[in-house]
């Protein structure tokens, strides 16, 4: 009984579920990712917080105390604004998911009756977030230093990809390299032996010691 | 009630490997829980893979040893760096980091893993008499009771964490959808998996914390760390004087008492609880410190109160398999992948385990006393080694880490998009807390609510019938209209509600209070230079002038 149904409606939901990838992800983590590594200002949430932020003196003057020079600099209301919008959009996005699911009904709840319940919440969570967004004074504006942790990302993505082709050793040493020298701008000296034999200890830890499939050279 | 498989236990457990395990799990919870930022919830997702290979008994015990091992890790960085390492601690940094600067960093070290242990071994005594009573009663539950039990916790660690109690919803909310990504467990069919097929048993649990915890912070940290590198304040001798102990004794007493009470109540109290020890200790202290200037009372009580707090919170998830806060959402599923399912039946159908459970948390803060007071010194030196170099060597070890759940990349790549996501959220002052624990409930509170609705055949009204549920539901109702009326009734007579502080309403506000209270107090901004390190108090510059803050959720 079960398996007709499945076939009958996998290609409907995966087609559906394809496109809603691209308007709200399966999950926000994935549009919110894709924003990120693009830089220091994404597009949406940062330009925008960066732009008001100086205009709206409001929310900020609360929000870096003088006696903290290392706090991040706050972000306006723009920021929340988007953040609520982009909580909603997420929300509605999976509603519609949801609602091709099927709802089913209170007696006889369907594949979609709980992620519709749950998406609506966000739904409205979002819209409230957004709606009080002049209110918030928890949030920090991305300042021109993320371009390191867009970095780090990138890196990071590059060497995990390419561990599976090479084995770990390589893009780990290499990534550890990058990330001490470059991104925390120790010296080459210092850096590539503590790469090479951090590497080596993984390797014996979890290849030797825990006798895990890692992919590797050696 | 029959001793016998706690002694049993006992015996398994004293066997020479098991310690061994345990005093591994200890020095590594500590050297990954002292890092800046990494809280416990953190610390364990990313020392789990270690557990993966072994059997259940030593993993357990090596787990108990991670959990104290990072609790304490947290600690210390609170007082020697002001950082601490999740809420709970930040209470112990408001006095433990004036008595470092004043050279006596050793004293509060000293005196915090006495308090631990104290705090802890209490509460595990209780857990073992309690734990069986609850579960037998936990037997009892159908899905009606479980549905309003998980709403109950999702609500109370959304309003009792971090910051804004809507973005904590949202958090809540996306953590219950992604729960829902993969094979619907009623119908077979796949939902939100955009035709991935890795996608198809739906997304992990460690993978989802090691990013949002560990890679986001790190990450954090990359973009904050240019500007200015801290150091830790030289320590003194950490073993305590007689003095020193005699001066702790009562306030130790009394956080004990008020750690295991309040950390009894589903949502984690830990946080609530160190800061109303705290509150407590400051009204009666009569020592030659004042608080603020580094009172060993400040110390003592509120981390018995945290430890106690801590330890109380594995009452619910031994007994109704419901984790209460993030880190005990960490521990269910590195029990999970031991194959033990933390419920009402674990004490029925395997005792042994259940006890080594138990068992190895007498164990795990056992040997956190006595390895904490020697190796406290080589454990602050971690502190000096800079994060650009530490840094990368923990992505590493996450990546790999993760490569181990599944023996695929793809679990890698979920921990770097949630350690964006994980960024973000920081970023923009969403706690990820509910979201993990959400994550976790969220197939749970799915299967029981579905069930309930077959169970009434739609018809709602007829939960009237349970009563279990309908207390539930109705604290559940409290907890979302208490902080509402209390901020109407503070609207309309200031005056009355402004000396609140033990209400839910305050327990909500307490944390962002805490976070004022370790950057910007007038406490403990009296040291001139400032504190280059300290997390930004988010969004307040009003510190608190007592222990908790003032009540109610709206600011001026």
């Amino acid at each position: 009984m079960m398996a007709p149904t499945e076939n009958k409606n996998a290609p409907a939901t995966g087609g559906y579920d394809r496109s809603g990838d691209h308007s709200h992800g399966p999950d926000a983590a994935r549009s919110s990712a894709g924003r990120s590594p693009n830089g220091p200002e994404p597009e949406g949430a940062a330009p925008g917080a960066a732009g008001t932020v100086a205009a709206d003196g409001t929310g900020e003057s609360s929000d870096a105390p003088a006696s903290d020079p290392d706090a991040a600099p706050g972000a306006g209301r723009a920021t929340n604004l988007v953040c609520g919008a982009v909580i909603s959009l997420v929300g509605a996005g999976a509603f519609a998911v949801a609602l091709d699911l099927g709802l089913g009904s209170l007696s006889r709840p369907g594949p979609g009756t709980w992620p519709a319940i749950v998406s609506l919440m966000l739904l409205v969570v979002g819209l409230l977030i957004a709606a009080r967004s002049a209110h918030f004074t928890d949030s920090e504006r991305i300042t021109k230093d993320a371009v390191g942790v867009a970095a780090g990302v990138i890196t990071l993505t590059v060497a995990v990809q390419l561990m599976p082709l090479v084995g770990f050793e390589l893009p780990s040493v290499a990534l550890l390299v990058f990330w001490m020298s470059v991104l925390g701008q120790e010296k080459l000296r210092l850096s590539v032996p503590i790469a090479v034999l951090t590497v080596a200890v993984v390797h014996l830890t979890f290849v030797h010691g825990l006798a895990v499939p890692v992919p590797r050279l050696f | 009630m029959d001793f016998t498989p706690v002694i049993e236990g006992f015996e398994v457990l004293l066997q020479p490997e098991n310690l061994l395990f345990c005093l591994i799990g200890v020095v590594a919870g500590m050297a990954i829980g002292v890092l800046p930022g990494l809280g416990p919830a953190a610390t364990i997702a990313i020392l789990l893979p270690l557990t993966y290979s072994m059997d259940p008994i030593p993993s357990i015990i090596m787990l108990a040893g991670i959990f104290y091992g990072g609790i304490y890790g947290g600690t210390v960085t609170a007082v020697l760096l002001k950082l601490p390492g999740e809420t709970a601690s930040a209470i112990t940094a408001l006095e433990g980091y004036p008595l470092a600067q004043k050279g006596q960093g050793g004293k509060a070290l000293g005196v915090g893993a006495v308090a631990s242990f104290i705090g802890g071994t209490v509460s595990i005594v209780v857990l073992t008499l309690v734990a069986p009573v609850i579960a037998g009663f936990a037997l009892e539950f159908g899905p009606p009771e479980y549905t309003a039990l998980t709403l109950l916790g999702i609500l109370l660690v959304a309003t009792i964490g971090n910051g804004s109690k809507l973005k904590a919803l949202a958090g809540a909310a996306l953590g219950l959808l992604l729960a829902t990504v993969g094979r619907d467990a009623f119908t077979g069919e796949l939902r939100y998996t955009a035709g991935n097929l890795e996608l198809t048993d739906g997304l992990q649990f460690v993978p989802i914390a090691m990013g949002v915890f560990g890679l986001a912070e790190i990450l954090y940290n990359l973009e904050r760390r240019r500007k200015s590198t801290s150091m830790p304040v030289a320590t003194d001798r950490v073993l305590p004087s007689k003095a020193t102990m005699k001066e702790s004794a009562a306030p130790i007493g009394r956080g004990g008492v008020l750690g295991f009470l309040l950390g009894l109540l589903p949502g984690g109290g830990a946080t609530v609880s160190a800061m109303a020890s705290y509150g407590i200790e400051k009204r009666l202290n009569k020592g030659s410190t004042p608080f603020g200037k580094g009172a060993i009372q400040g110390v003592a009580g509120p981390e018995t109160a945290n430890n106690a707090a801590a330890t109380a919170s594995f009452i619910p998830l031994l007994t109704l398999g419901i984790p209460a806060n993030a880190t005990m959402a960490v521990m269910f599923s590195a029990l999970l992948i031991q194959g033990i399912t933390p419920g009402p039946q674990l004490v029925a159908t395997d005792p042994d385990l259940f006890w080594s459970v138990i068992n190895s948390m007498y164990l795990g803060n056992i040997v956190l006393l006595i390895l904490a007071i020697p190796l406290i010194g080589v454990f602050v030196r971690i502190l000096y080694v800079r994060s650009s170099i530490l840094s990368p060597i923990i992505v590493l070890i996450v990546c790999i880490g993760a490569y181990t759940i599944s023996n695929r990349i793809f679990e890698v790549m979920v921990v770097i998009v949630f350690g964006v996501l994980g960024y973000l959220m920081k970023k923009y002052g969403f706690d990820p807390a509910p979201l993990v624990l959400a994550f976790v409930l969220g197939s749970l509170l799915e299967d029981n609510f579905r069930r309930s609705l077959l169970m009434f055949d739609g018809d709602v009204t007829r939960i009237t019938g349970h009563p279990i549920a309908m207390t539930l539901l109705g604290l559940f109702l409290l907890v979302v209209l208490i902080p509402i009326l209390l901020k109407l009734a503070k609207a309309r007579r200031p005056d009355l509600v402004g000396a609140d502080q033990t209400t839910a309403g305050a327990g909500a506000k307490v944390p962002a209070s805490v976070a004022a209270g370790t950057g910007t107090g007038p406490d403990t901004s009296a040291s001139p230079d400032g504190d280059p390190q300290d997390h930004p108090p988010k969004g307040s510059e009003e510190a608190p002038d007592e222990g908790s803050g003032p009540g109610g959720p709206s600011r001026p």
